[in-house]
């Protein structure tokens, strides 16, 4: 039942004792702290500027929750796809590059408990990352002076953990598919960057095409999440996509044992 | 295999076909993606080896496994499993908007016209995920105009815009939803959904608004309440009251001023009795003169009888809040501070974020009626207790006769009451309201920005609640509640520390440990990944925000720390000892950049500020009174250094910070004191006035800014007697300036201007008139007084709009648009211009393609003047053109130009512009003629009237929509910046007032040295070189120890630097000496040879023996402190230049404190006085040289020692 419990801990292990991860996570939280003073210093300075308040919130209510922390959960999901594909690229890749996926293969192991063992590692990971970023809403409910609603933080976080399992799959995925970290990380990197934008790059309107690019638009799934709304549709869109890519990823191993993917 | 892959693909494609004939497309492509995955190994059959077997199987699989997960999600995500965690459930529509949808009879598909569907879409997929019976569909304005011009044909809708919201039904009927002025469409949950039901359902209540008593008419004065019911499916009429239809279920009295007769008030009667409701919105008689308007003794009577009481008289207000924030001051106009919130027709309203205020309001209160029926009687509203009282008339306000503060006149008062009466019998009910005043629904109310939303909230709850239809038009608005942040200095630093540094820096510290921990390296090699990985980024970091915060001196220590020290720790051939040296001297200069950062008062050690704009020397010198400014400090220090740069150049400014959480109570008391609000953190208080002889009070709060010219003009504003006047001409059809240009309001206001909107009469004095978009023509003695007030070297702002626009906007009224022929013939022949009576159309393809050719783009500056250069300065860095509407050219006619004259064209379009004077080619819509000359054509002159001491200034541009506020919301709703329209209003009112009034700096990035504090700047030098000599010394050593201990490069390096940092330190400040002080008493120390100190009858002589002081009894004293601080006191300001006399209560001094009397070895006396001046917002001193004319004040460094109680400096003193 929980024989990719090893693989998990291994990975884990590795991950939170690498050097690199730890020079990497101080990097994304300088630009995160940067953007989210940035972030807050508008928001203070719309309270007091109307044309400040117009030209950057629409002259929306300034709530905190609807404006700041929608906005901080925004960058934190761009951030995630910047370093999500940092964190995932070497993890199958890295094996058959290192000669480590042979002897990972002669474990009495399935291929599934390989790929869900190193997910839940690569989540764990992310969801640090994620979770560091609380300090900055304890900051925003510190100068709020506790007038922010947890609840909707509690979604927005929720909508964060899951989009940020999607993506480890589907950088998974990728690595799986190249000994090459860095071609690995180059196409999660470019297939989660588009699929960030594609709603705004596609068309308005009901039409099939145009609901199927808006169907597969990551932004547009995760800002129910950071407005504190659950939406079902939304949760298991990202499900959907941990659960595809890490099949194919599984299925890749599988393939690749059988001899027909080198 | 293959029968079940046959299988497979003959149940999915029958799934998917079934799907797609249901309308269900979302399931259909998965199944169909399944039939796919299964034909591909059907149609490979026999021909594969066992790779593509295997392949064929992990597609197959994989397309099997994805089909089910998409098929799964599809079918989930169409659910309405939703769940709303935001207080109110904000975010979701109201259980009442979906059961409305839910209940829709027909379909309806909508169709939004918009640019920027970023807020459009998310509104509307909410309400379509609510019913299968709306579908809605998004079209470009520009991209779909194919889509857009065959839907505007099948519906008839004649030029649909962006932001149109086009409703259809299944049965074809169809409504369109614009918003104002084209603006993009903004998701209002009540109003969506009343236009879906005023689509979809057959029934439409009439409103009947009485007009037989001189109220208001639906269609003259409340067209925006007409509007909103007409939006609410309403039938509107009006009529008199003894003919109200039979059907009418609510009635409308808006500001009757004549009585009912009795028929009158039978028919109401009759009205009510028959179940239906009535609206009264009372109106009393307002003109100060106007109390003859007969009583209304029936109406009053009849409201009365159903159980409402009028009070006598008006309700006054002294509202800071109304006459600072919305500029309404005429005591008239009291805010509703509390609802009734168990009411319908008020539940929900919060007055405290959205506005409701009465102008000339009747009190009204619960009463008793006259008991034929049962009656519910409730209060609505009321005003804010502290500020409204009843006044028989508003002369007793003119006179002053206001309430005190503490009076019991004051009280809260109703003015709203809701009256439902219960038939007999059970047979029904009536419903009434009756609100103290009418003025708050009328249209110039309604065009306040601040006003008009809580009008209409209160409008529809009133009427819906009237007409029995609550569910139909109260929902009340889902907003989220705003969230105030006022972040002190403190937290802020804290977070930044916190959010930027701390963190990072413990997971670089982290992931350092972990590299040290693994690393079996000596310890000093470890320093070099602790350097370049702990270190670097940190003095990296607090150098850049030192940079940005104007610390320079910190700044430079910590990028000299980043990039010399941190580099030269990880060379291989620098000694363990530099390295060791370089890592304590990076660690402190790191420590003592966070203390300094975080601890404000250590600033003073950074002497790297100190340069100022050219022009502020001189614009501060011309400051003729005090200016106090109480800086509200946030943290960001680049005001408080402006002001230590501006400070020496005047004896006038004085400053102080202020913590927001600390001096929470001196910030509270200086606005009260100035009768301003509180300001947030960042702003500053600037006052003016408060001393003797100082002019009148003047305050303003200048928003967070450290712009060197705000900052100068503000100060300019407040600390000159005779603030600019600027008279905005009206009765010409000009915009109006408090419904129409709110953001030129606003400016006046920031800028200190006087401003006021008036007829050109005799005796008006002003800086600048200003004539805004006028449509009809001045008279020949207004011209006159242009004239005169030309002569006066007064300026003129002219926005004169193309007459033909007008003509081509309103086709109906052609002719009766006047081309203004006094008023141009006057700009023509008076400032030698030629204005065409044409409209400029651009023939740029990039605008025809958007119909926007009559906005045509400026594309030509003149760099030399100051508003051109600062426009064409804000579109470069905005991106954002300056966008004109419906312009017409002014050109230069420079053969009558006079000698003492001057003209230059400042903006004119680009080369694709033609000036069109053929009106009926515009009216009949015509091609556009290919015939026309296409030129660069002027739409702004600045000229100049010279005049032996002054000159006259005209700035003249031909259009006047850019300074309304739609014109500029407008260009903000286009995804551009207004700021080029709103900064060009600016530098304009810059340009054109008085000279020395007010200063534009042309190059606002120039700077020059102060050499008014020499010492400091050669502080300055000193510093730099030092750091220089650092630098080089530290490169050359590092350069020296890395090629071998080689003493070439350190000895270079000293060669060269040292004679460089002779001559640098040696080289004098340059710049112009401002603020010499002189000290108050001009005696030589040494001739002292007694003093005495007197605290009010105490009394202590000290006499010099050599160079010490003894008190009488002979002890030793400390009195040459004293004598030197007194010698060395500099006045600060002259309070009083001519003499002063010897009344000081006269000037509102009080006695003197302290007077220190010197005796000089001739045996001459000096005597000082030294008091408090009373009152300010922070402490000063007045002080005074018996016999002497003027009287000085001072800073308190004095003050300390005079005020020391005598018996300490007799029992202090050693023998």
């Amino acid at each position: 039942m929980l024989r990719w419990l090893p693989i998990f801990k291994r990975e884990l292990r590795a991950s939170l004792t690498s050097p690199a991860v730890c020079i990497f996570l101080a990097l994304v939280m300088t630009l995160l702290g940067v953007l989210f003073n940035r972030i807050f210093h508008f928001f203070t300075e719309a309270q007091g500027d109307p044309v400040i308040h117009e030209h950057f919130f629409g002259g929306k209510p300034l709530n905190v929750n609807d404006i700041l922390i929608h906005d901080l959960m925004g960058v934190v999901l761009t951030l995630l796809v910047f370093s999500v594909p940092f964190l995932t690229m070497r993890m199958m890749a890295d094996e058959r590059r290192s000669g480590t996926h042979d002897l990972l293969m002669s474990y009495p192991l399935r291929e599934r408990d390989i790929v869900i063992g190193k997910f839940l590692a690569a989540w764990a990971t992310v969801s640090v990352l994620i979770a560091l970023s609380a300090v900055h809403v304890a900051l925003v409910w510190w100068v709020s002076q506790g007038r922010m609603e947890i609840a909707p933080v509690v979604i927005a976080y929720v909508g964060l953990f899951l989009a940020g399992g999607g993506f480890v799959a589907l950088g998974l995925f990728t690595s799986s598919l190249t000994e090459n970290q860095l071609v690995a990380g180059l196409m999660s990197f470019g297939l989660l960057l588009l699929g960030l934008m594609v709603g705004s790059m596609t068309p308005e309107g009901t039409g099939l095409v145009s609901s199927l690019l808006h169907g597969v638009d990551i932004h547009e799934h995760s800002e129910s999440f950071f407005l504190g709304v659950l939406r079902v549709g939304d949760a298991t869109f990202f499900i959907l996509m941990m659960l595809v890519f890490l099949h194919l990823a599984e299925r890749v191993l599988v393939i690749r044992r059988q001899g027909v993917l080198r | 295999m293959r029968a079940i892959l046959g299988l497979a693909l003959l149940i999915f494609s029958t799934l998917g076909l079934i799907s797609l004939l249901l309308g269900e497309w979302a399931p259909a492509v998965g199944l169909f993606a399944l039939s796919i995955g299964a034909l591909i190994p059907l149609m490979r059959r026999g021909s594969q080896r066992i790779q593509h077997g295997r392949l064929t199987l992990f597609a197959l699989n994989s397309l099997f496994v994805i089909g089910s997960l998409v098929c799964v999600h599809m079918l989930i995500a169409n659910r309405q499993w939703d769940a709303d965690f935001t207080e109110g459930g904000r975010q979701s529509l109201s259980p009442l908007t979906e059961r409305q949808l839910r209940a829709l009879p027909l379909d309806v598909q909508i169709t939004a016209i918009s640019a920027d569907p970023v807020e459009i879409r998310p509104a509307l997929e909410r309400l379509a995920r609510q019913t299968g019976r709306l579908r809605y569909d998004i079209l470009h304005p520009t991209r779909d105009q194919i889509g857009i011009r065959s839907l505007a044909r099948r519906l008839g809708i004649v030029n649909p815009r962006a932001g149109a919201i086009i409703l259809e039904t299944s049965d074809d009927r169809h409504r369109v939803m614009e918003a104002a002025d084209g603006l993009d469409f903004v998701f209002d949950e009540q109003g969506w959904v009343n236009a879906l039901i005023q689509l979809t359902r057959t029934e439409q209540p009439r409103v009947v608004f009485l007009l037989d008593h001189g109220e208001k008419n639906p269609d003259l004065d409340l067209v925006a309440l007409r509007s909103t019911l007409q939006t609410l499916a309403f039938q509107v009429s009006a009529g008199a009251t003894q003919s109200i239809p039979d059907d009418t279920a609510l009635v409308i009295s808006a500001g009757p001023v004549r009585d009912f007769t009795a028929a009158d008030i039978a028919a109401l009667q009759r009205h009510a009795d028959s179940g239906g409701s009535v609206l009264i919105m009372l109106e009393p008689p307002l003109g100060v003169g106007n109390v003859s308007a007969p009583p209304l003794t029936n109406l009053e009577r009849w409201i009365e009888n159903q159980g409402v009481d009028i009070a006598e008289g008006v309700i006054a207000e002294d509202d800071p809040f109304v006459s600072d924030q919305l500029r309404i001051t005429d005591h008239r106009s009291p805010l509703v501070s509390r609802v009734n919130d168990s009411h319908p027709i008020t539940s929900g309203f919060n007055p405290h974020e959205t506005l409701l205020l009465m102008h000339g309001a009747k009190a009204l209160d619960v009463g008793d009626g006259d008991g034929s029926r049962e009656r519910t009687i409730e209060n609505l509203m009321i005003t804010r207790s502290v500020h409204t009282w009843l006044t028989p008339t508003l002369s007793e306000i003119q006179r002053g006769d206001i309430p005190s503060a503490r009076s019991l006149e004051r009280r809260a008062q109703a003015v709203g009451v809701a009256v439902t009466s219960h038939m007999p019998n059970g047979a029904g009910m009536s419903r009434l309201v009756v609100l103290g005043d009418s003025d708050w629904i009328s249209d110039p109310w309604m065009g306040h920005p601040l006003l008009s939303d809580g009008a209409l909230r209160i409008a529809r709850g009133a009427i819906g609640w009237l007409v029995q239809e609550e569910d139909l038009v109260a929902i009340p608005p889902r907003t989220p509640p705003t969230t105030t942040i006022a972040v002190g200095p403190l937290q802020r630093r804290l977070m930044s520390v916190l959010a930027v540094l701390l963190i990072p820096e413990l997971l670089l510290a982290l992931g350092i440990w972990l590299v040290i921990a693994r690393s079996e390296d000596e310890r000093e090699r470890r320093l070099a990944p602790m350097a370049l990985a702990l270190l670097f980024p940190l003095c990296l970091a607090v150098g850049i925000f030192s940079l940005g915060y104007g610390l320079t001196i910190v700044a430079v220590l910590a990028l000299l720390c980043a990039l010399v020290l941190c580099p030269l720790m990880t060379v291989s051939g620098v000694t363990a000892e530099v390295k060791r040296l370089s890592l304590m001297v990076s660690g402190a200069v790191l420590i003592i950049s966070l203390l300094i950062w975080v601890f404000p008062s250590l600033r003073s050690l950074d002497v790297g500020a100190g340069r100022v704009h050219p022009l502020s020397p001189i614009a501060m010198a011309s400051l003729d009174r005090d200016v106090d400014v109480a800086l509200i400090d946030s943290g960001d220090t680049r005001t408080e250094s402006l002001m230590e740069r501006l400070s020496p150049l005047t004896p006038h400014l004085h400053w102080q910070t202020l913590d927001p959480n600390e001096d929470i109570e001196t910030i509270a008391g200086i606005a009260q004191e100035w009768d301003i609000a509180p300001p947030e953190p960042g702003s500053a208080i600037v006052m003016g006035g408060s001393g003797l002889r100082q002019g009148p009070t003047a305050a303003k709060i200048v928003p967070p800014s450290a712009d060197e010219e705000r900052w100068v003009n503000a100060l300019i504003d407040i600390g000159r007697r005779n603030p600019t006047r600027l008279v905005l001409t009206s009765g010409h059809g000009e915009r109006d300036l408090s419904t129409e240009m709110f953001n030129l309001e606003r400016l006046f206001l920031q800028l200190g201007i006087e401003a006021e909107q008036r007829p050109l009469e005799d005796g008006l004095v002003a800086d600048v008139i200003m004539i805004a978009g006028p449509t009809q023509d001045f008279t020949a003695q207004e011209i006159n007084l242009l004239n005169e007030h030309v002569e006066r070297n007064g300026s003129i702002i002219a926005l004169l709009d193309s007459p033909i626009a007008s003509t081509v906007r309103n086709a109906a009224a052609a002719g009766s648009v006047t081309p203004l022929p006094n008023l141009t013939e006057w700009l023509e022949n008076r400032w030698s211009l030629d204005i065409p009576e044409a409209i400029i159309i651009d023939d740029d393809p990039q605008l025809a393609s958007s119909n926007l050719r009559l906005s045509p783009i400026i594309g030509v500056f003149d760099p030399t003047n100051p508003v051109s250069a600062r426009t064409a300065a804000d579109i470069t860095a905005t991106n954002s053109p300056l966008m004109l509407l419906e312009s017409r050219p002014i050109l230069i006619r420079n053969t009558t130009l006079q000698p003492n004259q001057d003209a230059r064209v400042i903006m004119a379009t680009q080369s694709s512009a033609w000036a069109e004077s053929d009106l009926n080619m515009l009216l009949q819509g015509d091609p556009v003629p290919n015939d026309r000359p296409k030129m660069s054509l002027s739409v702004a002159v600045a000229a100049r009237i010279h005049h032996p001491d002054r000159s006259a200034r005209l700035l003249i541009i031909g259009d006047s929509d850019f300074a309304t506020d739609a014109r500029q919301q407008r260009v903000l709703e286009m995804g551009l910046n207004p700021l080029p329209m709103q900064r060009l209003l600016r530098s304009m009112l810059g340009w054109v007032v008085p000279e020395g009034n007010r200063v534009t700096f042309a190059d606002p990035a120039q700077r020059v040295a102060l050499g008014s504090d020499l010492q400091a700047a050669n502080a300055r030098h000193r510093a730099r070189t030092a750091l220089l000599i650092a630098l080089l010394l530290l490169g050359a050593t590092g350069l020296s120890l890395r090629r071998g201990r080689s003493l070439i490069p350190i000895t270079t390096a000293i060669v060269v630097t040292l004679p460089l940092a002779l001559w640098m330190s040696q080289s004098s400040a340059r710049g112009p000496e401002f603020g010499q002080q002189e000290s108050i008493i001009a005696i030589p120390r040494s001739q002292i040879t007694e003093m005495t100190i007197m605290q009010g009858e105490e009394v202590l002589s000290l006499q010099r023996q050599g160079t010490s002081w003894r008190l009488p009894d002979g002890r030793m004293a400390q009195g040459a402190d004293l004598l030197s601080r007194a010698l060395s006191t500099r006045m600060r300001h002259s309070v009083q230049p001519t003499p002063a006399g010897p009344i000081l209560d006269a000037l509102g001094l009080e006695d003197p404190l302290v007077i220190l009397n010197l005796v000089e070895s001739d045996g001459s006396e000096t005597t000082l006085k030294v008091g408090d001046i009373p009152g300010r917002s922070h402490r000063r001193l007045w002080a005074q040289v018996e016999g002497e004319d003027v009287i000085f004040t001072l800073d308190d460094s004095i003050a300390t020692l005079l005020r020391r109680p005598l018996s300490r400096w007799q029992t202090e003193e050693t023998p």
